[in-house]
């Protein structure tokens, strides 16, 4: 009976269209997957083994769909075609039934699934774009994923949604059940640090392992055991199955068999719903009524009636909706499963204090997660409200009624739309409530309504789209599939990966952009109204030929007057608001910008070292209008040649982007001007002799795109801006940073490796041009708003509408300044002479008394250790969290502070990660480590200097704000970013650090500075340091990474200058581990404690490789006793095994607790004792 | 009065399946019976009526407008009830009877309650109003089809195969409904009970595979074949020889043996009686000429 079943459930599929769709949807997912995916992870070829295993396990995502729609299909075709009865009277038994289908479900997934991987193999080999980027092909790695990953995905799938559905036999109840497999998933990805939801903070390795066993798709367990794999690992190592991934697997193989071995224990052959038929009561009934029947006219035309009649329909579908039990474990579930990332994200992870449960969080949060959630809601509900009437084959009734055609279809498309927008409404009320339960209930009812339009209004467009798909389709399923398709092409970043990019084709998507408390969504709405007109004028306009489609199929192109003028207008709308859309945006090609790059520097390369002007002193005016987003700058150069040549010839660098109005140099004639690359040759008629100055003036302006976003540190705001303005202001000379400086991308392009960053041996120019300045700033801005910038004030005044700022330094400064300009709040105090002043957001107080006292904290600390304050004044300005890129950033007399880091946080909550005090202890210390004290050229290790030194400060000042106790769980923060984030470089021992690589200069740098405090102590460090100002703090000549080893080796013993020298000029890491821990007694007095540690040393090469060295150094092991106490031995001579002699039971040993060794493993260091 | 004239109308459905052929009748006030084996084509023929699917040729003219060509003109008028139904899970007979009404265009809300209730009272539903029709038996749920199918004001009404599933007594009831208001309008009843046809239509017509074979007044019919239809109870066996012999349109059971009614102009002999020809005679006799 079996084969026969097998056999004919087969047939069902192999007949059906929609098998070989699903079959063409594979294969050309994987060619293009081949052929244009991208994937994050330097020095990778595109089909090694850890790229093709990373894409099955994501494509194997998809099976979730392929299975949920195949188990729809063929699970409820007895029960849709009403024949159940018939089988159910048959003898066939159930394992045979419940096997057949199931079988040829796996196997449909399976098959389908197959052939996405030999699409995938074949589309490496046949489109290389890159021959390079490729390793010579390896079948195994192709089938070993698929094994592992894909056949165990889909069995499981294949177990949860099919015993769902064979016991629901409810089609809903089975995509939601899909649905929640999607969610489960997703879940655990956000807390397993996947690269495919970058998080802020590291995981620990207790969430990460546990996650790695839970998540149902495996791809947490390829996390884990490949997070800190190397480009050679994962260009050579397939994922082994042991450890978390073997358990994961195993238990998720094992989790689908027992569902679909309870489906088989609680199935039954009844039909579905066992409804009580209410039986006919006696003819004559006792209840009567006196009303008889008269016929009563009717009114078919106008308004009122067609209202009428939508309203009906639409109260009947919603009804149907609303009523129905998956639609509420939709909502429910969702509900739930936000709960927990809100709470989630509101705890935030190891790295950040608690956050403040702000209407601004909750609609940030809502923004980012709802839509692909409202997008599937549609998806399944398109489907459901439009063939409603028709399955249940009320739709004869309704058809013989007069009402129009159209009338009923808009009533459908509202009805769906009604599902998104209680989707939201959903999401606001818990919003809300978390806001009111975590005693913040300062509601922003504005913004939160404005989802409505944000997420709602391109859902309502999407559901016009879902409902047209369905009429011009004619088949539920082929609707439900090419409705899916396009909605997740359009509108989720699949569209991306198939490079899809112009907005005219992305269909009605949801508002992407942020918002910030400082300045709210800011100018980017407007072009999010413009796509709004312009979708809604597409959407109807293909809403009204469905309509036109469905009322006649056979002659759907010929038009009612009405139609056509209707028809036109959208048209015309469209074309008019797509043509303003496509003429604002730009559309940046894939390789446009290198493309850029490389000519550049082929160009102008040759012009590196020619001798050009210095800036001496920048006098300027800086005009800022935040409520246009523009601004505009005129000012004036003095010029001077520090170079031992004449001077005869100028090349002038002038940023693209900006509009510039006038270049002045006087005596100077321009004979060339490169508008593509910004450049201009100007020949001076006397040439400038060394020493001599000349000026210059010049004059630009900017305005920023609601179409194409800010250039970055160039966000002029409505609130809260913040410009690195001299980045745009003309420069001499070749400009480096346009050079490519991805080494894969530069290889590619056959460019030679880049100079930019100077290698530590090469030498500094003496005497040491700094090209510091005298800097004058005015800066106006609009009236209600403060502009902040470096130096001290000199003058404020204001005129009708402006309001304006003069600052001036005091002393020379690198050519480096900002501007910011916000309507702030104002705290000062003066604190010894200095004045310490905050610039907030009104409503942003709540930590400003702590920011004024870490920042005196800092200062004292600072000005003790290392020497000075050089300025007079201390001033912090929060920015606007639409500038990306920093947390804060340091500039002589000016700090800006993001207000996403520290202003919204509860700070007394969490003595542990107090992320304030970190920010304004290391930004106070760039004064001296950075800025205009120590200034390093910028080579190899020259942010061990700044960065380094600033990490370490910062960790001093956290000590002695919390006490030594808290220090580990900080510094282990870092070591999680610093050995996760290596795996996705190249690293080099410390001193000759690319600066480029912020996981080596502050993260490493923070671990090696924590460990050499234990090796040094911080007196003699600071001693040292105190030393290394003195010899190389401007205007000394600048230092390098081995004069500050030189200093710190100064204040040490032979011993200490090893490990200095391995911690600073090697890779070095351990494994140190405790096998075993056992108690005998001892004399009736005591006990015999015999611990098995075992001991291992590495050097790495920086690229994967590492040999293993001898261990010589003595270890600590802290020793927890029955009554709480602990002791802590320290131990030269490791011996197997240690034995120790002990008056109280221990209970537990830890090897080296206090992290003095750079231990890859940490989990295994502790052992209970036996 | 109300009138439906019906010209030519012709349907072949993709499958090569010739559903109308040439079809055409004049209907006015009263009841219209549709007799006509399974897959005849009474279906397709009512259905083109309600303007629920196009012909390919030919015309409907109700009350002087043309149906084909705009169908909402016979739907402002038209109760139906189509043969196989469904309803919506989980709702009250009311509430699905108030949202017909108001497709149906009873604007005001008073009128539609109180319509609903009479009818709700004259299908014998209204204790069962608030429960929902999903649950209902077979008999009930094809009251709630008829009660639906006289909401507002209609003037002309389908009724496809209204009484198979009904008892003796519902069916009763039923003819009883239709014959108090086929008097003011149109009410065409397709069905395989030639005795329903008998008792309710003033007019009738009979139609196989897509061609109309008959069409007049029940009574027209049975007068045609007086003298003509004899009848004799036979064994089972003897039934081939039977058939070649004479012109067998019937063969019914009576008793457990089997009774053969034959078409002849003049006496058969062989044992055969003369019988009072009825419609269903008549049915059979159509049938038989046009094998």
């Amino acid at each position: 009976m079996f084969t026969g079943l097998l056999k004919f459930d087969w047939l069902y599929f192999a007949r059906k269209i929609s098998f070989y769709v699903v079959l063409v949807f594979f294969a050309a997912l994987s060619l293009i997957t081949a052929a244009a995916a991208n994937f994050p992870f330097p020095e990778t070829f595109r089909n090694s083994p850890y790229v093709i295993t990373y894409v099955t396990g994501i494509m194997s995502l998809l099976c979730i769909f392929t299975v949920t729609l195949l188990a729809a299909q063929s699970l409820l075709r007895e029960k849709d075609s009403r024949f159940d009865l018939i089988l159910y009277a048959t003898p066939i038994n159930k394992i045979a039934y419940l096997t057949s289908r199931m079988t040829v479900i796996f196997t449909v997934a399976t098959i389908s699934f197959a052939l996405f991987m030999t699409g995938l193999l074949l589309g490496h080999q046949l489109f290389r774009s890159y021959a390079d980027q490729y390793t010579h092909l390896q079948l195994w790695n192709y089938v070993q994923p698929f094994l592992l990953l894909a056949v165990p995905n889909i069995l499981f799938c294949t177990g949860i949604i099919c015993s769902i559905g064979a016991l629901s036999k409810n089609k809903m109840i089975i995509y939601i059940s899909g649905l929640f497999v999607y969610f489960l998933y997703w879940g655990i990805s956000l807390y397993t640090n996947s690269p495919l939801m970058a998080g802020a903070s590291p995981v620990s390795p207790q969430s990460m392992q546990l996650m790695a066993r839970l998540d149902p798709f495996g791809m947490a367990a390829f996390f884990e055991q490949t997070q800190y794999w190397s480009a050679e690992q994962r260009n050579n190592q397939v994922l082994a199955l042991h450890g978390n991934f073997l358990f994961n697997r195993v238990l998720y193989t094992c989790v689908g068999g027992l569902f679909i071995l309870f489906a088989y224990h609680k199935f039954n052959f009844a039909p579905s719903g066992g409804k009580s038929i209410s039986r006919k009561q006696s003819t004559t009934d006792l209840q009567t009524l006196t009303i008889k029947y008269k016929t009563v006219a009717t009114r078919v035309r106008g308004m009122q009636y067609l209202i009428k009649a939508w309203y009906s329909y639409v109260r009947r579908n919603l009804s149907f909706v609303v009523k129905s039990i998956p639609f509420w474990l939709l909502i429910l579930g969702w509900g739930c499963f936000l709960s927990m990332e809100l709470y989630g994200d509101i705890a935030s992870g190891s790295r950040f204090p608690e956050k403040f449960a702000t209407s601004a969080l909750m609609v940030t949060y809502i923004l980012e997660m709802l839509p692909i959630v409202g997008l599937l809601a549609i998806i399944f509900y398109g489907s459901e409200i439009f063939w409603y009437s028709q399955s249940t084959r009320f739709d004869a009734f309704e058809n013989s009624s007069p009402v129009p055609k159209g009338a009923v279809l808009v009533a459908r498309w509202c009805s769906l739309s009604a599902v998104p927008l209680l989707l939201i409404a959903s999401n606001i009320m818990i919003g809300i409530l978390f806001q009111l339960v975590l005693g913040y209930p300062d509601i922003d009812w504005q913004l939160y309504l404005s989802l409505f339009y944000l997420i709602g209004l391109p859902l309502v467009l999407n559901s016009a789209l879902v409902i047209s798909v369905q009429v011009f389709c004619k088949n539920r399923y082929t609707g439900l599939a090419i409705s899916a398709l396009l909605l997740l092409i359009t509108n989720t970043s699949l569209g991306g990966l198939v490079g899809l990019k112009n907005p005219l084709l992305l269909f009605a998507n949801v508002y992407h952009g942020e918002y910030s408390e400082m300045n709210g969504f800011d100018l980017f709405l407007n072009a999010f109204h413009y796509k709004m007109l312009y979708w809604s004028f597409v959407a109807a306009g293909i809403f009204l030929i469905a309509v036109n489609v469905w009322k006649k199929p056979g002659n759907w192109y010929v038009l009612k007057f009405t139609s056509l003028v209707l028809l036109t207008i959208c048209f015309s709308g469209a074309f008019v608001s797509g043509y303003i859309i496509a003429d604002q945006t730009v559309i940046k090609r894939k390789d446009e910008h290198n493309n850029w790059k490389q000519a550049y520097e082929e160009k102008y390369k040759k012009c590196n070292g020619l001798p050009q002007p210095t800036i001496l002193a920048v006098t300027t005016n800086i005009n800022l209008y935040p409520e246009n987003n523009s601004y505009n700058v005129n000012g004036t150069y003095t010029l001077g040649n520090k170079s031992s040549k004449d001077i005869d010839s100028i090349l002038l660098y002038t940023d693209k982007d900006l509009q510039w109005q006038a270049v002045t140099i006087p005596h100077a004639s321009r004979i060339s001007n490169d508008a593509v690359y910004g450049h201009s040759w100007y020949v001076l008629k006397r040439p400038l002799k060394p020493g001599d100055s000349t000026t210059m003036t010049f004059s630009f302006s900017y305005r920023a795109s609601a179409f194409n976003g800010f250039t970055q540190f160039n966000a002029i705001l409505k609130n809260g801006s913040f410009l690195r303005i001299s980045n745009y202001y003309p420069r001499f000379g070749y400009i480096g940073d346009n050079e490519i400086d991805d080494p894969t991308e530069r290889h590619h392009r056959k460019l030679p490796v880049s100079d930019m960053v100077k290698p530590l041996d090469a030498g500094t120019d003496k005497p040491y041009n700094y090209g510091y300045i005298d800097l004058n700033t005015t800066i106006s801005t609009s009236k209600m708003q403060i502009a902040i910038s470096i130096g001290e004030l000199k003058r404020t005044w204001q005129t009708a509408d402006r309001s304006y700022y003069q600052y001036k330094t005091q002393k020379l400064v690198p050519f480096r300044f900002a501007v910011a300009s916000a309507q702030y709040d104002v705290r000062r105090i003066d604190h010894r002479g200095i004045a310490i002043e905050a610039y907030y957001q009104p409503g942003h107080q709540q930590n400003i008394d702590r920011l004024m006292n870490d920042a005196k904290q800092a200062l004292d600390y600072c000005e003790q250790s290392f020497g000075k304050y050089r300025y007079h004044t201390i001033r912090f300005a929060e920015i606007s969290s639409f500038t990306k890129g920093f947390a804060a950033t340091a500039y002589p007399t000016a700090f800006f502070i993001n207000e996403d880091f520290g202003f919204q946080n509860k700070m007394e909550h969490d003595a542990h990660r107090d992320i304030l005090n970190e920010q304004v202890s290391h930004e106070l210390s760039h004064t001296w480590w950075g800025n205009a004290l120590i200034d390093p050229e910028y080579q190899q290790g020259s942010k061990l200097l700044t960065e380094t030194l600033a990490m370490y400060t910062e960790l001093m000042l956290y000590k002695k704000k919390y006490g030594a106790g808290n220090l580990l769980s900080r510094v282990q923060v870092h070591k999680d970013i610093y050995l996760g984030e290596r795996g996705f470089g190249s690293e080099e021992p410390l001193y000759k650090a690319d600066p480029k690589k912020p996981y080596l200069c502050y993260d490493k740098g923070m671990v090696v500075m924590y460990q050499l405090y234990l090796l040094l102590g911080e007196n003699k460090i600071n001693q040292a340091l105190k030393n290394f100002l003195g010899k190389y703090a401007y205007p000394h000549q600048p230092p390098t990474s081995l004069n500050l080893i030189n200093e710190l080796n100064l204040v040490s013993n032979k011993a200490q200058q090893a490990k200095i020298e391995e911690l600073f000029k090697q890779i070095v890491t351990y494994d140190l581990q405790i096998k075993k821990a056992t108690i005998g007694s001892f004399k009736n007095s005591g006990y015999l404690l015999s611990i098995d540690v075992t001991t291992k040393k590495y050097k790495e090469d920086g690229r994967g490789n590492k040999v293993s060295i001898p261990f010589r150094e003595p270890v600590e092991l802290e020793i927890a006793f029955e009554d709480g106490k602990k002791q802590m031995v320290s131990i030269s001579n490791i011996e197997h095994p240690i034995v120790l002699k002990c008056r109280q039971k221990p209970v537990r040993v830890t090897v080296d607790p206090r992290m003095r060794f750079l231990d890859l493993n940490i989990e295994n260091n502790e052992k209970m004792v036996n | 009065m109300n009138t439906l004239k019906i010209d030519k109308l012709t349907k072949t459905y993709a499958n090569g399946v010739k559903a109308m052929q040439n079809i055409s009748l004049e209907i006015g006030n009263g009841i219209f019976g549709l007799l006509g084996p399974n897959g005849a084509g009474k279906s397709t023929l009512m259905r083109t009526i309600a303007g629920l699917q196009q012909p390919d040729s030919g015309q409907i003219i109700f009350n002087g407008a043309d149906v084909v060509a705009e169908p909402v003109l016979i739907k402002q008028h038209l109760g139906y009830l189509p043969q196989d139904f469904g309803v919506y899970p989980k709702v009250s007979a009311y509430d699905l009877l108030e949202h017909l009404a108001v497709l149906k265009g009873i604007t005001s809300a008073k009128e539609r309650k109180e319509q609903i209730l009479a009818l709700l009272e004259k299908t014998n539903l209204y204790a069962h109003r608030n429960k929902a029709v999903s649950s209902y038996s077979g008999g009930m749920r094809q009251r709630f089809g008829v009660a639906q199918a006289l909401l507002g004001n209609p003037h002309i009404i389908i009724v496809d195969e209204p009484t198979a599933g009904l008892d003796p007594e519902e069916r009763n009831r039923f003819n009883n409904l239709l014959s108090e208001i086929g008097e003011q309008v149109i009410i065409i009843l397709s069905t395989h009970l030639v005795e329903d046809v008998h008792n309710l239509c003033t007019q009738m017509a009979i139609i196989n595979k897509g061609s109309l074979l008959a069409y007049g007044e029940p009574d027209t019919f049975i007068n045609q074949l007086e003298g003509r239809i004899w009848s004799q109870t036979i064994d089972r066996a003897d039934l081939p020889t039977f058939r070649e012999q004479y012109q067998v349109i019937s063969v019914q059971l009576h008793a457990g043996r089997q009774s053969i009614h034959v078409y002849a102009e003049n006496e058969p002999g062989n044992g055969f009686a003369l019988r009072q020809p009825d419609l269903e005679d008549v049915y059979f006799a159509q049938l038989y000429h046009t094998k």
